[in-house]
């Protein structure tokens, strides 16, 4: 059958509607409250999914991805409360005109330009997703070294106030990687005689533990917080005048965020962040930004949709995770068996053709429950954090328990919690940590691979003109934030003395 | 605002930067450098191999190589504030207040409910975080506790155990599950 049927009909399936369905309005509704982000639903999600096959496994988590990261926009607005830090940038212009009584339009103008950029990135996802996997089968080993140390380099520009920090805690989640029997040798790593840990660290519980379990002690300390709510009027799309004003804005933002989604470990929140800075800077209404300005909602609102399609890219095609979220998709993949990379999409063709089913319909759902189902989902906020977190608690311990019956699983989520608690605090974020612990098996793997068909000559690596951007990508990616910045600094410099900088 | 002592040197706008030295991130770097001399010390325990036999790639190869970057980049890291600064970025921002007695006493909870998994067994485990945690986080009212704490584990339980076929522990209540 050609696989585009395939991949379709496999989606429409009652069950699996119901699946995605189900995924949408527990990922409408996660994303809507403050602290449980997308990664950590899609974490909690995987347990639930061991015993469904792997396209319907991994459809729901694609859906409740794309759901979650629009869910944040609702508290944002209406609360002043980003559920998710992709909707940071929303709450900026979402609440000031919520405020003045106007949260159906700030509603209707992000779920619009949710699912414009949502589209738009499906459309990049399915093109380009099985031309990248075509161009990525004739990697060899020193290629793929080279893909993924450009994916670690990316750590440096990844969301977060300090690269340095990224890439040691990116470093770390390699190390961890290294933990168990080395593939050529035989050799027991880090296992400190403890039998559980020849086979490695599992992937289920240090995410579990870090998103959910670091959040929950984060959470610990705002039990008293309270939130500033405004009344919430009758949905609405937003009118053609408003359409016509935020047109260029949705443009410009679907292709910012597809951009940033399919660069490795760059996700939503960054995509966001430019969405906004982006509309502000080419919008002619400056001064209304930060009081109500409809272009500041649609443009991060926008760009952060449009880059959980633009993150599926590398994800599905190359095994390279595009953002935290996706980090946990791939995660799941090679715990229902699969190996992400070109040789899925070879294999199974309508394994592209089933996911990019499952967002559109994802897309569309949201559409239709978020719209008049807003205020609902806003009310979720009103179940107290006494209730909500222990919950979270107990799916967690479950989640990390489930998968292979083991309570020393319990015990590893535990302590990254612990762990990914004290990392967050002092800068070290949870998604560097995971992309390191994903990215780090195939960096030693290949590199070992290559050195073995290289005879131990490094110099042969520079044989590959595809290893040669990476490598030239790798040190932009390492040093460009920082000459960037210097490069801004000289700019500053060289300005005439008393002009005031614009944006 | 942090503990952390300041320079005399103004950021970009115009406050005091801190100290050139940031002391929280020395006491990192220590902890760090720890932990990467002990896993350094750990990687020379491993089993050797002959070259032949590891294809010239011995097993320590990798992790040393990734010991030494953090270690590089570890050591950058007590400067980091100060340069941060001069950008406009606190790095001190999320670490400023202390970590509050609630969330210590939170993450001994957790602990104290993992450690009595084994033994109470995973359906009571779970009716046991569902009283702790709300106790512990200051709910009073029994009327909300007790139903949360029958209702959501059975539902969790019925979910995982007949739907997902996973086996929970039975603990104590072994002979009752039988």
């Amino acid at each position: 059958m050609d696989p585009v049927i395939q991949g379709i009909t496999l989606i429409l399936d009652p069950y699996n509607l119901l699946l995605i369905l189900g995924a949408v309005i527990m990922g409408v509704l996660v994303g809507a409250l403050p602290g449980l982000s997308s990664t950590l639903a899609v974490a909690l999600l995987l347990p639930f999914t061991l015993q469904l096959e792997p396209i319907p496994a991994i459809a729901m988590m694609s859906a409740l991805y794309c759901a979650g990261t629009f869910g944040g926009s609702i508290t944002a607005i209406l609360i002043n409360t980003p559920g998710a830090p992709p909707a940071v940038a929303t709450a900026l212009d979402g609440f000031p005109l919520a405020q003045r009584g106007e949260a159906g339009r700030a509603l209707g103008i992000a779920a619009v330009s949710s699912v414009a950029g949502g589209m738009f990135s499906l459309l990049i996802f399915i093109v380009a997703t099985p031309m990248l996997a075509k161009i990525a089968l004739s990697f060899r080993p020193q290629e793929y070294f080279a893909l993924a140390l450009f994916g670690l380099s990316m750590l440096a520009s990844i969301s977060g106030k300090s690269s340095l920090r990224n890439l040691i805690a990116g470093a770390f989640g390699v190390l961890v990687a290294t933990i168990g029997i080395h593939e050529t040798t035989g050799v027991e790593r880090f296992v400190f005689s403890i039998p559980e840990l020849i086979e490695g660290i599992g992937f289920v519980p240090v995410l579990i533990g870090l998103f959910a379990m670091a959040e929950l002690l984060n959470q610990s300390s705002k039990l008293d917080s309270a939130v500033e709510r405004v009344k919430s009027i009758a949905i609405k799309l937003p009118s053609m005048a408003d359409f016509k004003l935020i047109r260029w804005t949705v443009a410009r933002s679907a292709v910012i965020g597809t951009f940033i989604g399919v660069l490795p470990a760059e996700g939503s929140t960054v995509a966001a962040i430019i969405g906004y800075n982006e509309a502000k800077r080419w919008s002619k209404n400056k001064a209304e930004f930060g009081k109500g300005a409809i272009e500041g909602i649609a443009g991060p609102e926008t760009a952060n949709n449009a880059a959980t399609g633009g993150a599926m890219v590398p994800t599905l095609a190359l095994g390279i995770p595009g953002s935290g979220t996706t980090a946990v998709i791939l995660a799941a993949l090679m715990v229902h068996g699969l190996r992400p990379g070109p040789y899925l999409i070879q294999n199974t063709p309508h394994f592209v053709y089933a996911i990019f089913t499952a967002m559109f319909i994802a897309n569309v759902l949201f559409l239709i429950l978020g719209l008049p189902g807003a205020k609902l989902f806003a009310r979720i906020t009103l179940i107290p954090r006494q209730f909500l977190w222990p919950s979270v608690f107990v799916f967690s311990m479950i989640g990390a328990y489930a998968l292979n019956q083991s309570l020393f699983d319990v015990w590893v989520m535990l302590l990254s919690g612990v762990l990914g608690f004290f990392m967050l605090r002092h800068g070290f974020g949870p998604a560097p940590f995971v992309m390191g612990l994903i990215l780090g098996r195939l960096v030693e793997e290949n590199w070992s691979r290559a050195m073995i068909i290289f005879d131990n000559n490094f110099l042969r690596f520079f044989e590959s003109w595809i290893v040669d951007l990476f490598f030239v990508l790798t040190i932009m990616g390492l040093f460009g934030p920082f000459l960037f910045r210097q490069l801004n600094r000289l700019m500053n410099k060289m300005k005439p003395q008393g002009r005031v900088s614009g944006d | 605002m942090s503990d952390q002592p300041e320079s005399k040197a103004a950021g970009k706008d115009g406050t005091r930067l801190p100290s050139f030295l940031h002391r929280t991130d020395l006491w990192i770097t220590g902890i760090l450098l720890v932990i990467c001399g002990s896993l350094f010390y750990e990687t020379s325990t491993w089993e050797t191999v002959a070259p032949v036999l590891s294809q010239n790639i011995p097993p320590t190869f990798f992790p040393r190589l990734v010991l030494g970057i953090i270690v590089f980049l570890t050591l950058i890291l007590p400067f980091e504030s100060h340069y941060a600064a001069q950008q406009g970025t606190d790095l001190d921002e999320d670490r400023s207040t202390k970590v509050e007695r609630i969330t210590y006493i939170t993450a001994a909870g957790l602990l104290f409910v993992v450690t009595l998994s084994e033994w109470l067994g995973t359906d009571l485990s779970m009716v046991l975080s569902c009283v702790l945690l709300p106790m512990l986080w200051g709910e009073r009212r029994l009327k909300f506790i007790i139903p949360f704490a029958i209702i959501f584990p059975l539902a969790v339980r019925i979910v995982f155990v007949e739907a997902l076929n996973v086996h929970f522990l039975p603990g104590i209540l072994e002979p009752i599950l039988d």
